[in-house]
């Protein structure tokens, strides 16, 4: 009991003498999922509404839990995270040139949207639920899902397409935000790089593919009785930005190689030694070339297994690129204190066991929740596409 | 039905002679807000009474030592006046410390990732004004053309065992307590400055709101409660450890018995409890920066100040 509560103080962080951890690349790794996720799921909204589609019900649910299990920990990482707000209290210079006081209000929102249009999806369903409930739970009900029932953001084509653009705009902030977040940490030089942001961007994109193709079949089961598969243009976009990964990753060593100081030539080094298993074995040969080969030929993009392995290797590669980049880049900083390499303490697999699990179990819970009914038919409450309002 | 302003007026002294029933309700009103008036200004003038009764002076207790019922009042912009303003109900300790105790930092540059954190922190948690800092970290350029490298250093007062900035105050206005805390006591400064120009580290400035001297107090507020300094609470890598140097167990105690610990401008002989690991040589004797007093004032005004680089540094 002792040793569960001195963990629990641990994980909230109150005071620790380790660097920067793998919750923060956990953390980079599922936000930036999530931002992939939504992009995904808009993209395929705007080509031609299918509500009923499987993807576009278990796809948003999904994003809203990484979205809430990947915020936490950075909010549990800098203790009193009331401090964040202080910036619009004190007065916008305080944050000076810091990303966060960005980040503090647009990745909430973000969050609130996804789970907006998430329920939006399920409106009518939604609706006959709370048919005959009591007026204090339809009370709760539409607090809880953003008064779906009587406003769907996804009803009026102009709206939902305003929707649409201001949730891509977010979803790229997310994805993007813990790479320029990592670019401008100055004492770092292996992340003072527009590399990184790019390079998070398209191992997202990989890794959401990825997740959905996983993941949607395991809901619809769940909940419709029959696996119904993803779109079947994730395996795809997941083998574009896997090949997208592997150009990135190549091409910023080459500059490193060429044009780097001192330090970001020990960092690259530590890459090439150390933590060589993780950068290169973990992230780059699993998590970019293993899908960019396996989805290669078009016949097996098609194929449900192969398309399964690829998406499992960027999901884990896109965790392992951020951790590598992380791990190695804080070991050499500017100040020429000189090297402190992290080695990943055993509890560490504790606190990322509970992360991992506390995601899952927000999925769970929505999945669990919501509505969906039987499945398929009731849904098409949206019209965002003008050519699908014709056709449908 | 009108909605009416605070002051009477025209309209609604027409109002008052049509219906009886609003002129009842003006008055009403009226003696209502008479009452709650007469209520607050009693209740502060009990508690003026009451704040009197708990800050009148303890005999033989010398001057210095007395407790202070009514520190705290604020400045304008919230800034507040003193650092023990909110503990002085913990009697002296907030005066003099704790017994037996000798706070330190350790700062760990190799873990340091410049990322402001504590800089952003310390601002919020001591209400340190615009373009003043108690703690920062300063990224300057070091060495010559084409020799040249850039490099970081956490910044704070380093609480020295010698402190030199405490002979030159005439006021009696800072020094040191009993766990090694150098404070400021906002009420006493004169504001003459000696402080600042004495300190070989930079650490004081004059606050631009209070026009007083001010620099880090280990956030006495928060150690005197138990808690972490606000920089140390914040610090993501991890960086920044406290302790007590009489404790083997803590960080900075740990620190000096295992490895080689470092301290800025040892020569002076201040022995300052700021302790680095992985100080480069390059700024243990060159720190960034140097004394400029009034420097947000000046700098609102337009007019040069002391910049953060250093000069004449080899690698």
């Amino acid at each position: 009991m002792t040793i569960a509560h001195e963990w629990y103080w641990e994980y909230i962080n109150v005071v620790h003498g380790r660097t920067i951890t793998p919750l923060l690349s956990t953390y980079s790794a599922m936000v930036g999922i999530a931002g992939a996720i939504f992009l995904l799921w808009a993209w395929r909204r705007w080509r031609g509404p299918d509500g009923s589609s499987a993807e576009q019900r278990f796809a948003l649910p999904l994003a809203v839990a990484l979205m809430i299990a990947g915020l936490t920990n950075p909010v549990l990482e800098v203790e009193q995270p009331g401090r964040l707000w202080h910036t619009y209290v004190f007065g916008w210079a305080n944050a000076g040139t810091a990303i966060i006081k960005f980040g503090v209000v647009l990745l909430p929102l973000f969050t609130l949207l996804c789970w907006w249009l998430a329920v939006a999806v399920l409106a009518p369903n939604i609706g006959r639920a709370l048919e005959g409930r009591s007026p204090a739970a339809q009370s709760i009900a539409d607090v809880l899902t953003l008064w779906v029932r009587r406003f769907n953001p996804l009803t009026g084509e102009s709206f939902s397409r305003a929707v649409a653009v201001i949730g891509v705009i977010l979803a790229v902030f997310a994805i993007l935000y813990s790479g320029v977040f990592l670019m401008t940490e100055h004492g770092i030089v292996l992340w003072g790089s527009a590399f990184v942001p790019a390079i998070f961007f398209s191992s997202a994109i990989a890794a959401g593919a990825g997740l959905l193709w996983l993941l949607v079949p395991v809901g619809s089961y769940l909940r419709d009785g029959r696996a119904q598969s993803a779109q079947t243009g994730n395996p795809t976009v997941l083998w574009i930005a896997a090949l997208g990964s592997v150009a990135l990753w190549l091409l910023w060593l080459q500059y490193a190689g060429h044009f780097g100081g001192v330090e970001l030539r020990r960092a690259v080094a530590l890459i090439d030694g150390p933590y060589r298993g993780l950068a290169w074995h973990w992230w780059f040969w699993l998590g970019a070339v293993v899908p960019a080969v396996l989805l290669f030929p078009r016949a097996l993009r098609s194929h449900p297994l192969v398309s399964a392995i690829a998406a499992a290797a960027a999901v884990i590669g896109a965790f392992a690129l951020r951790y590598a980049l992380i791990i190695a880049g804080q070991a050499v900083p500017k100040s020429g204190a000189g090297y402190y390499l992290y080695v990943m303490p055993p509890e560490m697999w504790t606190y990322l066991i509970l992360d991992f699990a506390y995601c899952i179990g927000w999925m769970a819970l929505f999945w669990w929740v919501l509505p969906y009914g039987t499945g398929a038919k009731e849904i098409p409450t949206t019209t965002i596409s003008k050519e699908a309002v014709s056709h449908g | 039905m009108k909605k009416r302003g605070r002051a009477g007026s025209d309209a609604s002294d027409k109002i008052d002679k049509v219906s009886g029933h609003e002129a009842g309700r003006r008055l009403f009103f009226r003696a209502l807000t008479g009452g709650a008036v007469g209520a607050a200004v009693a209740a502060s003038l009990g508690a003026k009474a009451a704040t009197a009764a708990t800050a009148s002076a303890i005999p033989g207790m010398p001057l210095f030592d007395q407790p202070r019922g009514d520190s705290g009042r604020d400045y304008i912009d919230g800034h507040d006046a003193s650092v023990y303003a909110y503990t002085a109900k913990d009697g002296n300790l907030a005066f003099r410390g704790f017994e037996g105790k000798r706070w330190a930092m350790l700062v760990d540059l190799r873990k340091c990732i410049g990322c402001q954190a504590c800089t952003a922190a310390c601002k919020f948690e001591n209400n340190v004004p615009n373009a003043v800092f108690r703690t920062l970290v300063p990224d300057v350029e070091i060495g010559r053309y084409p020799d040249t490298r850039r490099a970081f250093l956490p910044r704070l007062c380093n609480h020295c065992k010698r402190p030199s900035c405490i002979e030159v105050c005439p006021a009696g206005a800072t020094w040191q307590r009993r766990d090694g805390i150098v404070v400021v006591d906002n009420e006493r400064c004169i504001g003459c400055g000696a402080c600042v120009d004495a300190c070989p580290y930079d650490a004081r400035f004059m606050n631009p709101v209070t026009k007083t001297a001010d620099k880090c107090n280990f956030c006495a507020q928060r150690t005197d409660q138990g808690l972490l300094p606000a920089c140390v609470e914040t610090c993501v890598g991890g960086a920044r450890q406290f302790g007590d140097l009489n404790d083997p167990n803590s960080a900075p105690a740990r620190a000096l018995q295992q490895q080689p610990v470092q301290v800025l401008k040892p020569e002076t002989g201040n022995e300052p409890r700021v302790l680095y690991i992985g100080l480069p040589d390059a700024l243990q004797n060159n720190l960034p920066g140097r004394p400029d007093l009034w420097s947000a004032d000046r700098r609102a005004a337009g007019e040069p100040v002391g910049d953060w680089k250093v000069e004449e540094v080899s690698l």
